[in-house]
């Protein structure tokens, strides 16, 4: 009863319509949130029969060092290729994004239609965007005639397209994520920005603030809040949103157009087409993901209390 | 709120010293070249869906000649998949996993967000903590469990169970909805209670016509993700392909080579139709309503 001492008799008459409405959400997420990650913990340390071992954590470990996971896969370069689209699109795009959105937002005449075009790649989707972009990316694909016209001379490129050398692809892609990425099409920051009183604004150039004082001393840090929660939410994707290693590469993960999160895919699409009966396979993307987890954990609270330590005031 | 208009800055520009004047026209540019970059795949196959099958032979990049709007009527019979499976059934297939994916996930992110943002009642903090975990603590490799789980309750291929799974309330849509409801005045539900009004009527009456705008917003960015979302069908509704897992199915060579690029083109311009109209029409409700994060002050 001490629990519900603290509460006044009104807020206590509330509690009935709090139990009903919360009721199925908390069910939904103690089961397929907090179950499923015990259990995929749990996984991780069984063997196929359901017996407590490291087994699987080893063998993870020992396809890190050897650059070969239990079915052939460069572990280890996948790992690498992760961290590189982490930090080069989802962070230093982001920050980039976050300039160039202000730019869009303040100083670009035409700037709703401009950011209505930025935001087509992300409305069409992952499947539609990455169909269309491997027609260009194909031999006679018009990406692939422009470079080669420019001087890139591949025999492989030639005959099959950016996508089908090693030299190639995996560039290919990292470079069309940060085109696309740095655009400054971002909708939620727009909107921070735009929620800038521009009295402050004014103020500030009656004071000779500049260019670059303006953006950096004032945009920036209103609407800090913003931007580092959207940078809080980049920092979490890390190994976790990118599937399009899986599409460009037609699920195979050839020419180095692989990633960790495309194994982990791959291994869920592997289960569902056998119905689970590859039972290796359950420990094993368990395993494969506790170690990731463990590794990302520290950069995203490190990351996260970085960004907090810079967001500490009133809002409005 | 509102944003700057053309005149406005058109007159800020003039006034602005020389060295300022060079960065914009630097990022003019620099946005002219991402807009063209942005267009041209879009361009490219809006232009492909118009040829004839032998006119895509001819040349991809070409300007159609023909113009032949009869392949958005031939795609509904000619692009099909393994399995027999018809343009139209995954058309449907799309429809109605996106409505149901909807109403489930938006109606239970707003149960949590309403009773967290507007009472006062015990573990409270803890359940905001656990939409706070959810959204920023990544937890990899948990697909197996997941499936597995799935399995067991019998909700792979099965539409009648699998929706409970897409109910997730404590995500980044319950975030959002935090701080709209956050931010209605306390003085609605006051005044309404002393009118005699109860919990009931507050919510459906009050205070969910004004979260009204947020609501669409989130229906609009979710409808988005879970229309384009080829995950779903690949590995728990296999049955039931929908249009982006279709897309993505039918770039395998056996059936690439035995129906038209042209096709191909259409069903890509057709199934992102949806999307782009609701997306671009409500771009501006869009932005005004989805924050998260607010402003220093």
């Amino acid at each position: 009863m001490r629990l519900f001492s603290k509460y006044t008799k009104a807020e206590r008459k509330d509690f009935p319509f709090i139990v009903l409405f919360l009721a199925f959400p908390v069910l939904q997420v103690a089961v397929f949130f907090f179950y499923v990650n015990f259990s995929s913990f749990a996984l991780a340390f069984q063997d196929t029969a359901g017996n407590f071992t490291f087994d699987t954590i080893e063998l993870v470990l020992e396809g890190f060092k050897n650059n070969k996971d239990f079915q052939n896969n460069p572990l280890m370069t996948m790992l690498g290729h992760s961290v590189v689209i982490w930090i080069s699109s989802n962070i230093l795009g982001t920050l980039i994004n976050v300039f160039t959105c202000y730019m869009l937002t303040k100083h670009m005449i035409g700037s709703g239609f401009i950011r209505a075009i930025f935001a087509i790649p992300g409305i069409v989707g992952v499947v539609v965007f990455s169909s269309i972009m491997k027609q260009l990316y194909n031999q006679d694909g018009a990406v692939t005639e422009m470079l080669i016209n420019f001087g890139m001379d591949i025999e492989s490129v030639r005959r099959g397209g950016l996508l089908t050398s090693m030299e190639t692809a995996f560039p290919t892609i990292l470079t069309q994520s940060i085109i696309f990425n740095i655009a400054g099409g971002n909708m939620i920051v727009a909107g921070a920005y735009m929620r800038i009183p521009e009295e402050i604004f004014e103020s500030a150039k009656i004071e000779g603030c500049g260019f670059f004082r303006e953006t950096f001393q004032i945009a920036v840090p209103c609407a800090w809040p913003t931007i580092s929660t959207m940078l809080t939410f980049s920092l979490c994707s890390f190994f976790t949103a990118d599937l399009s290693f899986y599409l460009y590469s037609n699920g195979t993960g050839s020419y180095g157009m692989n990633s960790i999160s495309f194994a982990l895919y791959k291994m869920q699409v592997t289960i569902s087409e056998t119905h689970g009966s590859n039972k290796i396979l359950y420990n094993y993307m368990s395993a494969l993901g506790i170690i990731i987890t463990v590794m990302t954990i520290p950069v995203v609270l490190l990351g996260r209390k970085v960004l907090a330590r810079m967001n500490d005031t009133v809002e409005f | 709120m509102e944003e700057t208009s053309f005149k406005k800055k058109l007159n800020k520009f003039h006034n602005l010293p020389i060295a300022t004047k060079g960065i914009l026209i630097f990022f003019f540019i620099f946005f002219v070249v991402e807009v063209f970059i942005h267009l041209y795949p879009f361009w490219f196959a809006i232009n492909n869906s118009l040829k004839t099958a032998d006119e895509i032979y001819e040349s991809k990049t070409a300007l159609t000649q023909t113009w032949s709007f009869a392949n958005y009527i031939s795609v509904f019979n000619d692009f099909k998949i393994q399995g027999g499976i018809y343009f139209e059934t995954m058309l449907w297939n799309s429809i109605w996993i996106s409505a149901v994916y909807l109403f489930v996930n938006i109606s239970s992110s707003v149960l949590v967000a309403y009773t967290l943002a507007r009472f006062r009642f015990p573990f409270q903090g803890l359940l905001f903590g656990v939409m706070i975990f959810t959204q920023t603590i990544p937890i990899i490799g948990t697909g197996a469990a997941a499936w597995k789980l799935k399995y067991a309750l019998n909700m792979i291929n099965n539409p009648s169970t699998i929706w409970v799974s897409w109910a997730m309330g404590f995500d980044y849509s319950a975030f959002i909805l935090y701080g709209t409801f956050r931010g209605i005045s306390k003085s609605y539900t006051e005044s309404a209670k002393i009118d005699g009004a109860n919990n009931f009527t507050i919510f459906f009456r009050i205070i969910m016509p004004m979260a009204f705008p947020s609501v669409v917003a989130l229906l609009v960015t979710n409808f988005v993700g879970v229309w384009n979302n080829f995950e779903i069908s690949q590995i728990v509704l296999p049955k039931y392909p929908n249009l982006a897992y279709g897309l993505y199915v039918f770039q395998m060579p056996a059936i690439w080579s035995s129906i038209g690029e042209n096709v191909f083109y259409t069903a890509l311009i057709v199934t992102i139709l949806p999307g782009l109209i609701l997306y671009l029409s409500l771009q501006k409700v869009i932005v005004k309503n989805l924050a998260v994060g607010g402003l220093k002050g």
